[in-house]
């Protein structure tokens, strides 16, 4: 059921996408992305590559456009020119030429700046919906193979409350999503990052609209999933000196154009 | 020569009708499917003033004015109270169809279901060279080009033109001016119901009119608007005369059966070889169609 | 008694188009008013197949839906990347121009005559003829069918059906197949009320276009709307009230040709109260700022 194009093998910059030793692999590399809008550049030459494992404080003033990259690297924008090549889980993928769901799907994490947990369904029903190889998302298998689409459900389930567990936020499993404070809602999406196996997580403004003990509380847990889990994290706020300690390196976009401080 | 010219001026009346929808749908982003009942209730009232020895002369403005104050009550007791509570589109399009319905009964209830006619016997034939046009395609093709002439010179030149197009651009910023945000609206409303009139009646005269006529009319308005790209005037209207044209040419070389696929399926060609239309702007990634 | 199994038999008929129209609307978010086009498609197959190819009951039940479920895809496929309005407007279209098929390709339907003599339902040998006996066998068919839902709605697809519908982007961004999910559930849905289609024709035993038109989709919608979605009972409440309402119009002495249009009336109001009383009759989405 491979519906869009699939990986591009040729590039010679793949050649060190796949390097021995996992931590100098790169994980994402962007070349050149150029991005205008109704005549404003909002990407202009942007270059990078992001290491596997290293978190990624990226900076920049609003308008700076650096929701607009995450956009291009998680393959909801197209850049006008440029590429972007990711590396997850081993495979290989172009990522403006992608669908987003599946890059999601390969390991891309994304934490939205408005948050967006699915209001109607509950904490754990949130969580779940990221799960991944589930048969009963097919609705013929989930009618032909109900047994074994029940078993990987319950399966799934424990995953999930794991999931809730590592963010602290199991004790809420049946609240309603659009009930909690804004840092809850925060750690269940990153939740449903870790259910979807987000190798990967693109984070933007993680610390909006929290107050002090909860950015704490949320720096700790983004510093815990990328030195305990050895995730990626490419994290974007614009003010918070805070996330600046856990992470290896500080990037900063300004006029659309990026630097590496 | 004589399907141009048939088709042309089939298409200057669905451009009317699409600038007609797209004045709501552009600047409200209501989808205003009522407009397609207040079509149908204007050769009524002007029925009405006929046959009560009114004359047309009374009767047309007559008419003009009665949809214009049903397109004020969709607003006044529909879209204006679900803008207020920030409804999503689907509460605005539903309350739309409910109206739709509502006045469409109300035109089979007082005047019947059986299709009327405006003047009897045949109509006068003009020859121009030998192009053959019945007075009534005449007087429809003039009347719609003096009036989108004169709603883009509007357009351009004058101040409310101006906020028009400001809101046809960018809804959410103009709602910042508050106040002037509702009148806006309701002279959009009203606008939009005065022209589906005036289509109506030109059509009326041609061809008749049931209570049932004012769904393909608004859905040619629809398509053109979607054709012309959102927020585009004149793309609807270049779209109208377009889907006008193409829906003559099938006419003559396949039969009148399929004039309603030739729409949908140039429809399905524009939206996936250019879905923000012919004249519309890139999207944000929110708002792509 | 015979009439009150009549009413039943419909009551069963309008459960399953509620029920596959909710899957649609209630659960994945994706509203449209080309819902009786697929019904119609479905009892024009079953029609066909029953009276030209000498199929029985059930083989033409399952063509019925496999013709529906194929428009669906003809539909879907171009079409699954449009947001909210477009995709209403497209169904627009596509309700009008199946309508327009159904009427003038006289070849196979028999257009405005329609098609008569359908045979009765029938399982292997046994025909059923009676009120009752037809009630008892469409019931068995609701019962499977809402079995079916039921399985779905239970499952990771009914799950992610729900969190595209509550948020399309941040469902992307999880990894949900979107485009694959809308194609699907349209298809189901459309398959569903084609084999409904199918059982309305052996029932009625003779069928035509006026019964497939916009404003049968409009009381389609209106079940759904009035009835609440995304849970079991709406789809009952729904399609009670559809059935429930012209037999108080015909209680309270309105004759017959004044009926069909207070009928509509009356939903185009109910319409208009829903979405001012309680729009969160479209699960979900509407929030009170």
């Amino acid at each position: 059921m491979e519906i869009l194009a699939n990986t591009i093998e040729r590039q010679t910059s793949y050649s060190d996408l796949t390097d021995n030793m996992d931590n100098s692999r790169i994980i994402a590399r962007a070349e050149c992305v150029h991005l205008a809008f109704e005549g404003h550049c909002i990407l202009d030459d942007v270059s990078f590559d992001l290491l596997n494992g290293k978190a990624v404080f990226l900076r920049g003033d609003n308008g700076s456009g650096k929701t607009t990259l995450l956009n291009t690297v998680s393959g909801f924008l197209r850049p006008d020119k440029g590429q972007i090549h990711l590396n997850l889980n081993g495979r290989s993928f172009d990522a403006v030429r992608t669908q987003p769901e599946r890059l999601a799907r390969a390991g891309l994490g994304r934490l939205w700046q408005d948050i967006r947990l699915f209001p109607t369904m509950t904490v754990l029903e949130n969580v779940l919906a990221a799960s991944t190889g589930l048969i009963g998302l097919n609705p013929a298998l989930a009618l032909a193979a109900w047994p074994v689409s029940r078993h990987q459900e319950r399966r799934a389930r424990e995953k999930a409350l794991a999931n809730l567990e590592l963010v602290g936020m199991a004790d809420r499993a049946k609240s309603s999503g659009d009930k909690l404070s804004v840092g809850q809602m925060k750690r269940v999406a990153i939740a449903r990052m870790l259910q979807s196996e987000a190798e990967l997580m693109l984070l933007d403004e993680p610390l909006a609209g929290l107050d002090r003990d909860s950015v704490d509380g949320l720096v700790s847990l983004l510093n815990r999933l990328n030195q305990e889990q050895g995730k990626t994290l490419l994290i974007v706020e614009h003010q918070h000196e805070q996330m600046a300690p856990i992470c290896h390196e500080t990037w900063y976009l300004e006029d659309g154009r990026l630097f590496k401080g | 020569m004589q399907i141009l010219i048939n088709g042309t001026i089939q298409g200057l009346l669905f451009a009317l009708m699409g600038i007609a929808f797209s004045l709501v749908y552009s600047t409200t982003r209501v989808f205003h499917i009522a407009l397609g009942a207040i079509y149908a209730l204007a050769p009524y009232i002007l029925l009405f003033f006929i046959e009560n020895g009114h004359g047309w002369v009374m009767g047309i403005p007559a008419a003009m004015m009665v949809c214009a104050i049903a397109g004020l009550i969709c607003e006044e007791t529909l879209h204006w109270p679900f803008h207020r509570k920030s409804a999503p589109p689907e509460v605005h399009l539903i309350g739309s169809l409910g109206m739709f319905l509502i006045i469409i009964q109300l035109i089979a209830l007082c005047w019947g279901n059986d299709t009327q006619v405006l003047r009897s016997g045949i109509d006068q034939v003009f020859v121009i060279g030998n192009i053959r046009l019945a007075r009534a395609q005449l007087v429809g093709g003039v009347i719609s080009l003096v009036v989108l002439g004169i709603f883009f010179l509007w357009l351009r030149r004058s101040e409310l033109g101006m906020q028009f197009r400001a809101m046809a651009d960018n809804p959410i910023l103009l709602s910042l001016l508050g106040r002037n945000v509702r009148n806006l609206r309701r002279l959009v409303f009203m606008l939009s119901a005065t022209m589906a009139a005036i289509v109506s009646i030109a059509t009326a005269f041609d061809v008749g009119f049931d209570p049932h006529g004012g769904l393909t009319a608004v859905l040619a308005g629809v398509v053109a608007t979607i054709m012309g790209g959102r927020g585009s005037f004149l793309g609807a209207a270049v779209a109208g005369v377009l889907l006008g044209l193409i829906r003559s040419e099938v006419v003559w070389h396949f039969s009148a059966r399929w004039e309603e696929a030739a729409t949908f399926i140039l429809l399905a060609l524009i939206l996936f070889y250019r879905p923000q239309g012919l004249f519309g702007r890139a999207m944000r990634l929110e708002e792509r169609p | 008694m015979n009439y009150i199994f009549h009413l039943l038999i419909y009551f069963e008929i309008y459960v399953i188009v509620a029920m596959s129209l909710n899957l649609l609307i209630g659960y994945s978010g994706l509203l449209q008013v080309a819902h009786a086009a697929y019904y119609g498609i479905g009892a024009y197959t079953a029609a066909l197949l029953m009276l030209k190819s000498g199929f029985s009951f059930l083989p033409a039940l399952a063509g019925a839906a496999i013709a529906a479920g194929v428009m669906s895809l003809l539909v879907s496929l171009p079409t699954w990347r449009f947001r909210g309005d477009y995709f209403v407007m497209i169904s627009l279209a596509v309700q009008v121009t199946i309508y327009a098929i159904m009427y003038n390709w006289t070849d196979l339907t028999n257009g405005p005559y329609g098609l008569a003599g359908i045979p009765k339902p029938a399982l292997l040998n046994s025909i059923y003829a009676t009120q009752e006996s037809i009630f008892l066998f469409y019931g068995s068919i609701v019962v499977l069918l809402a079995g079916i839902l039921a399985v779905l709605k239970q499952s990771p697809f009914g799950r992610s059906l729900q969190a595209m519908r509550d948020d399309e982007l941040a469902a992307r961004s999880v990894g949900l197949p979107v485009r694959l999910l809308k194609i699907e559930s349209f298809l189901i849905a459309s398959a569903m009320v084609g084999v409904a289609g199918g059982m309305y024709t052996a029932y009625v035993s003779y069928i035509d276009p006026t019964s497939f038109t916009l404003d049968e989709s409009i009381l389609m919608l209106s079940m759904v709307i009035v009835g609440g979605t995304g849970n079991v009972r709406g789809p009952i409440i729904g399609a009670a009230v559809l059935i429930a309402i012209p037999e108080i119009l015909r209680f309270l002495a309105l004759p017959d040709a004044i009926a069909a249009n207070m009928r509509l009336l009356v939903y185009g109001l109910l319409l208009i109260l829903m979405m001012h009383l309680r729009p969160q009759g479209l699960a979900g989405k509407y929030r009170f700022e």
